[in-house]
């Protein structure tokens, strides 16, 4: 008996999976500390931090499930043969949207349309040759042409319904965990009325909004292509949610290369001063004194060289992809560490000098210790509010960086990719406008999300509001 | 005739979560031309919002309201913004606490100073300059047309307090408002500035509020004082009156909590003060005053008269007339503890920093030069000078922070540290419980008992509650925060404990606390304490003996009576003639002009000589050696030889 599928893991999978163990990590640490558990409960009080932790765990769930990568197994030509696994690289994701995926068309069409975007020649069965929108695939044999916008309200009517019915269930859920102390029925009472101590009104509206978004979106996939197709037929919606992979990858992987170098560096510089600092200086004058988009530039092309020269190291498509993505990371986190070193480095000659650092020291409490102890939970906050502000800017870099064509593999699916598509679309006649918006519209709410929760961060660990 | 500046009735409201602030209410003051009017009070007492409330520059939040706010004839409150700014530096000047601030570091001292010239009485160019050069010499700026073109960088912390006071002068204002305009100066520089004060008083006729917490300061400057406590003035009385015999209970423990009147226990007021969104029913300083009785807790008290011009708010006036005549109860001072044995010998210390000019030139920074010190157990030795003498740098060097260049220091039993700052010095991320102990986990110490137990012992001998253990260092004051310090301290169990200036950022009721409790561990413990200070009331409540620095070296030392009744060095007898004293007339001219010369490149012979009234041709080129002068009491001075 074999598996059904070969499971695969990509290297930026394997590192999204280290990156979620330490946040939980980090999570339950904080829980543990009241310290810094008193300016996250003053985040999670804010209703625009709770709309921007549910857009952001929307997000972070489909990028998660992204990344479960397998190939699934061919049918057996020869029963009794071992089993063959297929090269195409498929992700749970898919396994649960194969609607999006499955009917791919000829070419452009517009959201929700029933035919093509352009004219084709099709042969008449008298012999003739004339130029038609033909009928998408999709929509063979769902209602027909007349009836399509009857049709279009009734699935959205059912989606919305079935999404408010799933929603229900999840604060019915909430009310039952949250509830256990006073009952779940005045728990949801004190809840409608505002009183449950944390925005739990803002919660439910914004998971209705998601889950009646994606009812939605499931009762229409099977008919239609919800944000029509792009030029070689593919579902725009797909593209989109594909795209959120990537862009979280970037923001996230390039923080794993950043955070460390900059925070060693950084207070290391600060602190011991002298040479040290010297050295650590000249690195980052050095790297900053290089256009980074250079930098970027020379290094995506080094390792499309390389990847181009070791074919048989990456034996899929998908792998040859995400080393190209993974080698992005890397480079954009060694050009973006040196803002936050040198933030870093500022506020620990501050510190440095403070009365009890110099305590520490007259007990004789070693470098390593009072580093860990004195300095690197007063820096903190720094390293927390940048890494969040952070992450909006490398989303869009990635963006930029595909658009000049020296990002991401232009086979992996990314909002860069689409909207370098998208610069051709704009120029026809008439527009192709849907890939364009689908990618902005996306890409927009990620950034925006995140912006947001910085700022509800920033303000929440902001010392003269007697945080953190 | 009419006061300049009428105040009746005046209130500052801030919204605050939960509530409204009042940091000033129902403020009443007049002050005619030529007066000074004194407002003394604690921090959060509401002196500097009475200030800006005064100028109208308060914080957008706030909102001010006033019965009558009347400068010159003209009522402050009818006036729109725009000729407001006109009476702002124009009539009406102010300067501030820490010159390094209020001066624009960018802006050469001329640009500074003429723009005031210009706004208010239209000068410009050459003109300007002139009255800008004029108005430097006025304020004792040697070399003005020089000074001119100089940046605050340049200038020393004096020179900087003078340039403000030309700035300020430059509108020719009536009144004059001087917040703390001498807090960040040394007593030298503070007598200095005082005196300058008075004078360009006297010559222009000028009224001036000046703010302060000094009592000392208020005795030599003011015509009249205002005691302000929680954002209300309670007593308001001609300067002699008040000091011959303050009469609210507040003013008379501000007086018992002063060092150095040989009182022993100094008065510590306890309870803190209510903060500004608190309301009470009754008087503010009943939860705290001694004297409190059940109508105080009820009703507000309303003015009173005690004689003449001296007011009080206070039930006392009126249900007990004797209370004025009482006496402040004075306590039986300490006996001094036992000496045996020295605990702490330096040798010949010397720390020199090498400090990198260009790229190639040193410079040599004597900042400890050649110093010998001696510390019994169970004594204390306080170690005084002007900021830039070298103090703290000893401290650290025989603490074993700063490597010293020559000499040696031998301590018997461990040396530890108590700072100037408590708000700098205790990490704000970590438990209290963790700071206390974190010396003894360093050391490798076993925590005998418990933890629990260790860090419930060390709270319990600096009196704070045992459960402070688990709260973070932002829930304390920072007379509590400076108790912490101690407590950290002691709990490697030291033998000598160097306290650097730790009083010099608390109120001078919290002062006594902490002086209270130092002396009480010393009779308790044997502690041996090497007590930096600025302030010499400071040295006769605590020190045993005294050694004063002038510039990295010890110039005279022996015990404290000794040397404060009988002192032999120049330097030391006009350190001790620049204190303000609490009774007797201002001085006319300053005990010791001119600031301390770098140390980096001291004078030769003597280094006190440029500055030194008595200085004969051989200070120039000999150096002077250590001459007794007494039993354990010695002088380097050539005229001493």
């Amino acid at each position: 008996m074999s598996l059904p599928f070969r499971p695969v893991v990509l290297w930026t999978d394997a590192l999204l999976f280290v990156l979620l163990t330490v946040l939980a990590a980090l999570a339950f640490w904080t829980a543990r500390n009241p310290q810094w558990r008193r300016p996250w409960a003053r985040v999670g009080q804010s209703p625009l931090a709770v709309v921007c932790l549910g857009v952001l765990g929307a997000y972070a769930l489909i990028a998660v499930l992204d990344s479960l990568h397998y190939c699934p197994r061919l049918p057996q030509a020869v029963p009794g043969q071992p089993a063959q696994y297929s090269d195409t690289v498929r992700s749970v994701f898919d396994a649960l949207t194969p609607d999006l995926w499955r009917v791919q068309e000829e070419t452009y069409s517009a959201p929700l349309a029933a035919h093509l975007f352009v004219r084709q020649p099709q042969t008449l069965p008298d012999g003739q040759v004339v130029r038609v929108y033909p009928r998408l695939r999709i929509a063979a044999g769902s209602a027909p042409p007349g009836q399509r916008w009857g049709d279009i309200a009734r699935r959205t009517l059912s989606g919305a319904a079935a999404g408010l019915a799933v929603g229900a269930l999840c604060v019915g859920l909430l009310a039952w965990r949250c509830g256990r102390v006073r009952g779940a029925r005045a728990w949801l009472a004190a809840a409608a009325c505002g009183q449950a101590g944390w925005p739990v009104r803002t919660l439910a509206a914004t998971l209705a909004v998601m889950f009646v978004l994606v009812g939605v979106i499931a009762a229409l996939a099977p008919a239609y292509h919800v944000l029509g197709t792009d030029k070689v037929g593919q579902d725009v919606l797909y593209l989109t949610l594909k795209s959120i992979r990537t862009g979280l990858l970037i923001g996230t992987l390039t923080t794993l290369v950043t955070l460390p170098l900059a925070v060693l560096l950084g207070i290391a510089a600060g602190y011991f001063g002298g040479w040290v600092d010297d050295a650590i200086q000249y690195v980052y004058t050095v790297l900053n004194s290089i256009p980074a988009v250079l930098l970027i530039a020379a290094a995506v092309l080094m390792a499309q060289v390389y990847i181009e020269t070791h074919v048989r190291m990456f034996d899929t498509n998908a792998a040859r992809a995400d080393f190209r993505l993974l080698f992005l990371c890397l480079i954009l986190g060694m050009t973006s560490w040196t803002t936050l070193a040198r933030l870093l480095r500022g506020e620990t000659l501050k510190i440095r000098a403070l009365e009890y650092i110099e305590a520490a020291r007259a007990f004789g409490v070693g470098h390593g210790r009072i580093l860990l102890r004195h300095v690197l939970p007063n820096v903190f906050h720094i390293v927390l509010i940048s890494t969040v502000m952070d992450f909006s800017g490398l989303v869009l870099a990635e963006a930029v960086l595909s658009y000049v064509g020296v990002g991401v593999d232009p086979l992996t699916y990314s909002w860069g990719n689409m909207i370098n598509a998208a610069r051709l679309e704009l120029a026809r006649e008439p527009v192709v406008w849907w890939q364009l918006v689908a990618a902005f519209v996306f890409m927009s709410t990620l950034v925006l999300a995140a912006n947001l929760l910085a700022d509800v961060v920033r303000e929440a660990f902001d010392p003269r509001r007697g945080g953190a | 005739m009419a006061a300049l500046l009428q105040v009746e009735d005046l209130n500052v409201s801030i919204p605050v979560p939960g509530g409204l602030a009042r940091p000033v209410a129902g403020m009443a003051l007049h002050i005619g031309a030529g007066e000074t009017y004194a407002l003394v009070g604690e921090s959060g007492s509401g002196k500097s919002m009475t200030a800006l409330a005064l100028m109208r520059l308060l914080p957008a939040a706030a909102r001010l309201r006033a019965a009558r706010l009347v400068l010159q004839g003209e009522d402050l409150l009818a006036l729109p913004e725009r000729s407001m700014r006109r009476v702002r530096g124009g009539r009406m000047a102010m300067i501030f606490q820490e010159p390094m601030l209020a001066l624009n570091p960018v802006l050469s001292v001329e640009r500074q100073i003429v723009e005031g010239l210009a706004l208010h009485r239209g000068l410009s160019g050459a003109a300007a300059r002139a009255a800008a050069a004029d108005l430097l010499a006025q304020v004792g700026i040697a070399d003005a047309r020089r000074r001119l073109d100089s940046y605050p960088f340049e200038l020393s912390g004096g020179m900087r307090q003078r340039v403000l006071l030309a700035m300020a002068l430059a509108g020719d204002p009536a009144l004059l408002i001087a917040d703390e305009p001498t807090t960040a100066l040394d007593v030298t520089l503070q007598d200095q500035v005082l005196g300058l004060l008075r004078r360009l008083q006297g010559a222009r006729g000028m009224a001036m509020l000046l703010i302060t917490h000094d009592l000392g300061v208020v005795a030599e400057q003011a015509h009249h004082v205002g005691v302000m406590y929680a954002g209300e003035l309670v007593e308001s009385a001609p300067r002699s009156a008040f000091f011959a015999a303050p009469f609210h209970p507040y003013s008379r423990q501000l007086f018992l909590a002063l060092p150095g009147q040989g009182r022993g226990r100094l008065a510590q007021i306890a309870g803190h003060i209510p903060r500004p969104e608190e309301t009470l029913p009754g008087c503010r300083y009943a939860p705290r005053c001694p004297r409190a009785f059940e109508r105080c807790r009820q009703e507000a008290p309303q003015w009173r008269v005690v004689h003449g011009e001296h007011r009080v708010r206070c039930h006392l006036a009126q249900s007990d007339p004797g209370y004025a005549l009482a006496p402040p109860s004075t306590q039986a001072a300490a006996a001094p503890s036992a000496a045996s044995g020295t605990v702490l010998r330096a040798r010949g210390l010397k720390v020199h920093f090498a400090l990198r000019r260009g790229l190639f030139g040193r410079r040599l920074l004597r900042a400890v030069d050649g110093l010998d010190l001696e510390l019994a157990a169970g004594r204390t030795l306080a170690l005084v000078g002007e900021s830039g003498c070298g103090k703290t740098t000893v401290g650290r060097a025989l603490l074993g922070l700063t490597r010293p260049t020559a000499g040696t220091v031998e301590a018997r039993g461990g040396v530890q540290m108590v700072f100037q700052d408590p708000y700098a010095s205790l990490n704000p991320r970590m438990r209290i419980a963790s700071t206390l102990l974190e010396g003894m986990e360093a050391r490798g110490l076993a925590p005998r008992g418990g933890r629990a137990d260790v860090v419930a012992g060390l709270l319990a001998q600096v009196g704070l509650p045992h459960d402070a253990g688990e709260r973070f260092p932002h829930e304390f004051s920072g007379g509590q925060r400076q108790r912490i310090a101690i407590a950290r301290a002691l709990a490697v169990r030291p033998r000598i404990l160097i306290c650097d200036e730790p009083t010099s950022a608390l109120d001078v009721s919290v002062q006594a606390q902490i002086v209270n409790l130092l002396k009480a561990l010393q009779a308790e413990t044997g502690l041996a304490y090497l007590f930096i200070t600025h302030n010499l009331a400071l040295v006769s409540e605590l020190g045993h003996g005294v050694a004063v620095m002038y510039l990295g070296r010890i110039v005279e030392q022996g015990p404290a009576r000794e040397v404060l009744e009988r002192p032999r060095h120049p330097y030391t007898r006009a350190l001790l003639a620049a204190v303000p004293r609490l009774h007797g007339e201002a001085r006319a001219v300053a005990v010791l002009p001119g600031e301390p010369p770098s140390p980096l490149a001291p004078p030769t012979g003597c280094a006190f000589h440029p500055r030194c009234p008595q200085a004969q041709a051989a200070c120039r080129v000999r150096e002077p050696a250590a001459v007794p002068v007494g039993p354990e009491h010695w002088a380097a001075c050539l005229l001493l030889e």
